[in-house]
Parts: structure tokens; sequence; C-alpha cells
């Protein structure tokens, strides 16, 4: 193999600061774009870095006065390079440290008495060099002057972010490199340990983003999830925005037996094909106060209607909704009076309260336990999809998400308490994955503080639940929140306020906003965070026939007959039969 | 410097150094043996001489030639006649006249390797001059710090001595455009802060 041609020579910089390199004469600044990953060999260990910002300069100011004209092709090539120059921008972000020195020095600081030629000879040199020698480390400083920066080879792809089919890590390839076809992989391990983030503008692929890594934790088994699917596109076929297939399976249909769909809408659903999903009612006394608090802006609820509801509910309990609906205007006057409401706040939240009695899935009263139902499929790691069909408005959906993810972070709290007591592996939660779309709804500053969903981000991770956050406002997610995100995929961000909200919590993140602002608006995203060794710029995987085969559970029922027959056969002859 | 063995072509000489010192020398072109003027290089032409007492073959090009009477009693003067009259009529101004050229020692070649940098002794007066043949200058210009002495010499436009030295050089190694670029990066890094003179030399060059 030809040694690889270096790109450019670092001339200065910093690590707060990223380092600046010279591109060597012959290298176009077009062949170099932002967000590239690049490597910089170091005297002693190799960097890994992005590729942040390009710049043109000259050394001489005179030939900005007087530049070369078109037809003076020589002075042009000559000035390439010298006179005038491509400065690009790089962030390191880790280095490969060849590990047998750390631990020649160890050996040397025990054996302090061992010189130098003692060593050498004394201990075999198989047991200084074990047979993985280098070793990833976060940046902690940079590359000497003058070091070669070269464009990254599959092998150092490899080494940064691993194999997919890496027996030691549930790796999950999310897309390739823009300038290669190598697969770019995450830790899904640590991907369900930390809540996390999709943002992206409308229509730049958020969706198809949350469901490949939806589909990726499925297969990989990394955790259960639980998917409040408000445009039902999760759960059963949805709408492609590519040419030539018209909808893209949803995962339901790529793992028959591992998901569930339960629906707000049965109608919907089922005219939408879905044969066996399973309808989901509320009844008025899940609802609780703080589900109101949430809806305050939708139901346009005052702050003495909440304070209302309190009393209504420690006079009435759990039924208090019902029982406010059904009283009539005589007897709101005589209650209040009895206890220290106000009548005509309290008949004011009896008027917004009937909207809910539009919401198809809400009962009075409910025989059954859907959300116990729901929980119990969880718990048995079967992934659950909750579809909302035409009951898609915020309201249906806010109040939907809200209170069944109450009960199932009590549920959660409760077990992770008893596991806590037992410290029996077999009581130990399942780690769940709870995915929301239009996030900022729930976690605005406002109510990040009073929703459920508010404190799962901030704190629910030690209960084994996370959220994966699906929005395209950042900005209007509570800092707070934002910045315990774990990992973040961004596609294309064109506010500044959302560019800088993505970054909240991120350490040197000035230099990665150009790369963020730059993206193109279809399939590229921008990754950082926990469950990347390093932020990377990917083209994401495409969402056809071929992921289907590689990620999906054959579906022995749809399939052709001869298939089946030739698997049937290939199973029997592994079992020896 | 590349180690690779210059071997002097045996080829006769067209001058003698009559005049050296540290950076130049003075060579006097040989009469022809006909009667016309005696042969001179070409400005910027790559032109050999040597230490004998060292054996380094000493490299120059030329910077600088001059036709002038032998002596300072008798000038020229001028008589309005044709060459072909001049040798039917006049035939010993040719006698007279005697064509030297100045040369910029720009390297050496010692124990068969190249250095770009000024010998430790000029040629000696006497020593033959030779023009150099393709192989050895294809040889000395592998690399160019020979441009930064040439750019040093002193009593001569160098920008007309650089760039006849490139446009030659281009020449001899049959316009290797690679080669041509290389130079002029060395020159543009030679010339840091003079834009204009490396623009002017390039013009040349290219035109």
């Amino acid at each position: 193999m030809t040694p690889p041609q270096p790109l450019a020579t670092v001339i200065q910089g910093s690590l707060s600061r990223g380092l600046e390199a010279r591109l060597n004469p012959g290298v176009s600044v077009e062949d170099l774009r932002v967000g590239k990953f690049v490597v910089i060999q170091g005297q002693r260990n190799r960097f890994f870095g992005l590729l942040t910002d390009v710049t043109l300069e000259t050394s001489n100011p005179q030939i900005l006065v007087n530049p070369p004209r078109p037809e003076e092709t020589l002075l042009r090539e000559v000035l390439a390079g010298t006179g005038t120059y491509g400065i690009i921008a790089l962030t390191p972000m880790l280095m490969l440290v060849p590990r047998e020195r750390e631990e020649e020095r160890e050996y040397l600081l025990t054996h302090p008495d061992l010189t130098e030629t003692q060593t050498a000879h004394t201990i075999p040199s198989q047991e200084l060099r074990p047979t993985c020698a280098m070793e990833l480390l976060p940046v902690k400083t940079v590359p000497a002057h003058f070091s070669q920066v070269y464009e990254a080879r599959e092998l150092d792809f490899r080494t940064v972010f691993g194999w997919e089919d890496d027996p030691e890590r549930r790796n999950f390839a999310i897309g390739q490199p823009l300038d290669m076809a190598v697969p770019i992989c995450l830790d899904l391990d640590r991907w369900v340990e930390r809540s996390n983030g999709i943002f992206g503008k409308s229509g730049t692929g958020k969706s198809f983003l949350a469901r490949l890594i939806l589909a990726g934790i499925i297969r990989k088994r990394a955790a259960v999830n639980l998917i409040f699917d408000m445009h039902s596109e999760y759960g059963w076929e949805a709408a492609s925005e590519d040419k030539h297939a018209t909808t893209v399976k949803g995962l339901r249909q790529l793992f028959p037996g591992q998901v569930q769909i339960y629906t707000l809408d049965p109608d919907s659903t089922r005219r939408r094909g879905v044969r066996d999903a399973q309808e989901l009612f509320i009844a008025y006394n899940q609802i609780e106060v703080e589900d109101l608090a949430l809806l305050a802006d939708e139901l346009n609820l005052s702050e003495a209607s909440l304070e209302n509801a309190i009393i209504l509910r420690n006079e009435f309990g759990r039924d208090w909704i019902s029982r406010l609906l059904s009283l009539s205007n005589t007897e709101i006057q005589e209650f209040c009076e009895q206890k220290m409401g106000n009548k005509a706040s309290m008949m004011a939240l009896q008027r917004k309260l009937t909207r809910l009695d539009n919401l198809k899935y809400i009962r009075n009263t409910l025989p059954h336990n859907y959300i116990g139902q729901i929980l119990d499929a969880l718990s048995r790691g079967i992934h659950v999809v909750i579809e909302f069909g035409s009951q898609s408005n915020l309201l249906s959906y806010m109040l939907a998400a809200n209170v069944i993810t109450r009960r199932i972070h009590q549920a959660y709290v409760h077990q992770t308490e008893r596991y806590l007591q037992s410290k029996n592996p077999l009581d130990k939660p399942r780690q769940l994955c709870i995915t929301i779309e239009e996030a900022h709804r729930f976690l605005n500053p406002r109510a990040a503080k009073q929703t459920i969903f508010g404190t799962i981000a901030r704190e629910m991770r030690k209960y084994f639940v996370t959220l994966l956050v699906v929005d395209q406002r950042p900005s209007s997610i509570d800092s707070e929140v934002m910045s315990q995100l774990g990992t973040r995929i961004t596609a294309l961000l064109n506010d500044d306020q959302d560019i800088e909200a993505v970054f909240t919590g991120v350490a040197g993140s000035q230099n990665l906003k150009t790369v963020l602002a730059k993206l193109d608006s279809k399939q590229q995203a921008l990754i950082l965070g926990h469950a990347v060794p390093m932020p990377v710029v990917v083209q994401t995987r495409p969402y056809d026939q071929r992921f289907y085969a590689e990620i999906a559970d054959p579906d022995w029922a749809q399939a052709e007959d001869a298939e089946v027959l030739l698997a049937a056969q290939q199973a029997k002859f592994e079992l020896g039969l | 410097m590349r180690a690779k063995a210059i071997s002097p072509q045996p080829a006769s000489a067209f001058g003698e150094v009559v005049e050296a010192n540290t950076t130049t020398f003075v060579a006097q072109c040989f009469e022809s043996e006909r009667l016309t003027f005696p042969p001179m290089p070409a400005l910027g032409s790559w032109t050999r001489s040597q230490d004998e007492e060292t054996g380094n073959l000493i490299y120059g090009v030329v910077c600088y030639a001059s036709i002038a009477p032998i002596d300072t009693v008798h000038r020229a003067r001028a008589l309005g006649l044709s060459p072909q009259e001049l040798r039917e009529q006049q035939p010993q101004i040719f006698a007279m006249l005697r064509t030297d050229f100045r040369a910029a020692i720009v390297g050496f070649v010692s124990g068969g390797r190249v250095y770009q940098y000024l010998p430790p002794r000029p040629p000696q007066i006497h020593q033959p001059v030779y023009l150099c043949s393709d192989t050895e200058v294809r040889e000395f210009c592998r690399s160019f710090e020979f441009l930064r002495t040439l750019l040093q010499v002193n009593g001569i436009p160098t920008d007309e001595l650089v760039a006849a030295v490139i446009r030659q050089t281009y020449r001899i190694l049959n316009r290797d455009r690679n080669w041509l670029l290389q130079a002029g990066r060395q020159l543009s890094s030679l010339l840091r802060d003079d834009y204009e003179h490396l623009s002017a030399i390039l013009r040349k060059i290219e035109a």
C-alpha cells in the first residue's frame, strides 16, 4: 500500500481553540470539506480530529492588490501553496497513545533500580507489549509543530468507531462518513444509558433517524422501547419522501414478534391496515392535577383553575374530574360555599375540562388496566408503540403521553427500589427508552419543572429510564434538560438559537457550529456525545430494502414457500438432524 | 543534494578562465578557426570549470558577456560593412576583439555529489570552461538552492538572469512542467516579500 499523501502541516493552535494546519502545495482547498475526519500523526501519538473550518490566506498583501490575471497560469500555479494557501482549522478529539510506553514507565517506577539497558535485556519484550498496543484517549494535548495531517483511512475509522459485529459491544452502524464507505457505529449500551436527542429542521429526516436507531436498539436488544408515535410513523408503514418507494416499513413490520402497537384511535389504525393493534383508553381517574398543569396552555387554564382542581381532588379523590363534570351550577355554588373554592374559576375549569370529553380515548371509568398491560409488555421485553391516529393534536398527545409515562415512572421507581433491596439480578428493571416527539412542548423551561419528562430527563437514568427526544426546536427545550442529554444527533439546523441550544453543555463546541450549519438538508447528521468516541458527521444509513434485510426478523408468514423450506432445511442441518 | 555521480562529458572546452573570485569567474572564449566572432554562450546557460587542486567541478551560469577590443588603445569603430565584406576587407579585426563572459558560481560537484553552495575555492586561471551536457544539468537541477545564489548576483538585473536560467533549464529538461512549478514555488518562497519581482520573473518565463 502506498503511504498516503499528507494533506497539511500543523502550524499553530491550542488545545482549547483547535489547531491550524497549512495545506501542502498541490492539495486543493476544494477537496477538503467541513466535517471531514482527519488524522494527525504526531511524534508519538496519533490524533483524530474533525475539520471545522477552511480559510484562504496570502503571505503578502501585494498579491491581493494585484492578483494574477486568469491567463497567468504559471503564476497562479506557483502561488498556490506558497504565496496563497489554505488554512484548515482542526479540532482534535481523540488520541491514540501507544500503551506499552505507559506500562514501561510503570515498570520503571516500581523497579527504579533497573537502568534502561537492563530493562531492555531482562524483561521479555512480549510482557511489555500486549497484543493491542494502542489506547484511545480523549485528547489531552496537541501534536507537535509541523505534524502532518492525513486523510483518515478505513482502519482509522474502525479504530475509533468500532465494528458493528464487535461481540463485546452492542454497536449499531448509523451511517458512514461523507467520503468513505466505512460504517460509523453507535455504542447502543452507552446510548441507552443516558437521555438522548435527535434534532433537525422539519424535513431533514428526524423520524428516519429515530426509526433507524430504534430498529437498532430492538435488534441489538439494548433496551425496551416505549414510543409515543404522534404522527403514526414508527409502528406501521409510513410515507416515504423517496421517489421510488412510497412507503417504508414500520418497526412492527420489521420485528413482528417484538413490537406491539397500541392505538388511541382504533378506526384510523385499522384504516391504515394494521391488523392487530390493541386499543388503549385512559380514564378520568388516571388524570392528575399535574397532568393538567402541563396542559394549562392547551386548555387555557389559569393558575386559579389549577388551585381549584387541587381542592376538588382533595375533596373527591381520584374521581374528581368525572365528579366535577357531573356537577350542576348550583352544586358548584354549594360546593364553593362549603369549601374554599372560587365559583367562577371552578365553573371555568368545568367548562374547559369538557373539551376532554371530545377525546375518543377518554372514558369515565375503565374495567381494564391498559397501562398495566403496557407495563407488563415492557417488562417482558416487548416494545410498545402508541399511535394517536386522528388524535394527534397536541392536547391529546401530551395528555396521553404524560399520563402513561407518569404511571410507568412510578412502576420503575418501585421496581428499582425493590432491586436495590434484593440485589437480585432478576429484579433488575429492563432499561427503558421512551421516545417522544415535539419534545419542546413537554420540556420547555416552564413545563420541564412539572412534567414527568423533565424529571426523567434529569434524573431517571438511575431508575433505568431514559428519553429519546425528537424535536425541531431545541432552543425551546429547558437548558437544564439539554445539558443532561447524553448523545445528540443533529440534522441541519439554521436558527442560531437552535444551534446554540444543541451545543448546550458540550465543551469546545464553537468549532462544531460551522459544521452543523453546513450539513446537507437530507440524510446527513452530526452525532456527538456519549455514544460515540468523538463528534462525527455521517451520511445516514438508507432505510431501504437492504436495511430491512440486514436488521429485520424474518417474517415467515409473509415469506415465499421455497425460502421458508430452505431456511428450515438449514436450521435442521445446524441442529444436526 | 544527490549522491548520484555527474560524469563530465568529454567535450571540447570553448573558453578559458582568465579571472576568478569566490562568487564568479570570467572566461575568455576561444577564437574560432573561421573568420567569425567567437561563439558566445547564451545568457543563463550552464558552464563548468574545475578547481584542479581539489578536483572539484565548479558550475556556473553565464550572467554577463562582453565583446571588446583586446587592448585599450585600439578602439573599434563603425565601418559600415557587412560581415562578408568585413571578412574580405578587414580580416584582422576578428583578431583584435576578445569575447569574455562572466559566470556566477552556483555550486560544485565533489566526489560525485552535488553541492549547491559556493565551492571552497574558485577555479584557477587558465582552467578550461565547458558547456554542461543535458545530463549534468538534469542532475544538478534536482534541487533548487541555487536560485537563492542567483538572486544575489550583483551587477546584472537578477530578474533577467533567473528567468533566463529557468527558461534554459526548462527546455533542457524537455519542458518538465512539474520541475517548472517546483522552481517557481522555490522562487515564490525566496521572494516572499517581493511579489512584484516574482510576478515579473514568472511572466518572463512564461512568455
